[in-house]
């Protein structure tokens, strides 16, 4: 393991480029070491006045949002020639490296796939599916959570005329 | 409830699983019953005469289920991450799982 002082020199990350130093030192000099920052190799109170802005906003370099990106979008129909929506649903798509997923949390539903037209397809398929069952039974069999679902359903979906 | 709290206070997470891990308890512990028509990853449970939950049966792959998936498989058999580690892990039989949300539908 490496000295402190070492680590901290202004070429650290040439001489140790596996090793962790962001959670060796403490944020203001993780500024001065990322070569990417623009504080980088400085010793000045600028650094310090930036992450006390980075802190005020909890958006330490060591607290950035990491895993899949998301959008929130909005499907418009069902692509089916039997049900429709009846006003636009708002989805989120979830981008992973593997596969594209489709969420409405709404109706605990998601859809999967290789891209995010088979991921929001698979999506609409499960909503008409849902529909289709809870729609042909009658509420007293209806549990708790399947009771929510169609009534929801029934605000969102509607049979083709 | 309190098994989902760990001694530091923290809430427990769904730990990582292949799908067709999942898939291979859901459909042994919980067999839930299969649509008659459409696609055949959707199945009910049932408790007793009434619908307690229509769940998305993942599929056969083994990569590991990301976790926005598992976040809906798990509530959607009215389970807590804890318990939901469980019936993946074997502590939590079929019959137990029944025994269980009988009281949250």
């Amino acid at each position: 393991m490496p000295k402190k002082s070492e680590i901290l020199s202004s070429d650290a990350h040439l001489k140790f480029p596996r090793i962790n130093r962001w959670n060796l030192l403490n944020e203001d000099y993780r500024l001065m070491l990322d070569p990417a920052s623009f504080y980088y190799g400085l010793e000045t109170g600028a650094a310090m006045m930036y992450n006390a802005i980075l802190k005020s906003s909890s958006a330490t370099p060591s607290k950035l949002p990491s895993g899949p990106s998301t959008v929130d979008s909005k499907i418009y129909n069902l692509s089916s020639e039997t049900y429709e929506l009846i006003k636009p649903v708002p989805v989120t798509i979830e981008r992973h490296p593997d596969e594209i997923i489709a969420l409405m949390p709404d109706l605990n539903l998601y859809g999967e796939g290789p891209d995010e037209m088979d991921a929001i397809e698979d999506l609409k398929a499960e909503i008409i599916e849902l529909f289709e069952d809870l729609d042909e039974m009658p509420n007293s069999e209806l549990g708790k959570m399947p009771k929510i679902w169609k009534k929801t359903l029934r605000l969102m979906v509607k049979k083709s005329q | 409830m309190e098994k989902d709290i760990k001694a530091d206070g923290k809430k427990v997470a769904i730990n990582d699983y292949p799908e067709k891990t999942i898939r291979q308890k859901i459909i042994s512990k919980v067999n839930p019953v299969k649509r008659k028509r459409g696609s055949h990853k959707k199945g009910k449970i049932y408790v007793g005469k009434t619908l307690a939950s229509v769940i998305k049966i993942p599929n056969d792959h083994a990569r590991i289920m990301k976790e926005s998936k598992t976040k809906y498989i798990c509530k959607d058999l009215l389970l807590e991450p804890a318990e939901f580690n469980d019936l993946i892990d074997c502590p939590l039989t079929g019959p137990k799982y029944y025994k269980i949300i009988k009281d949250r539908i």
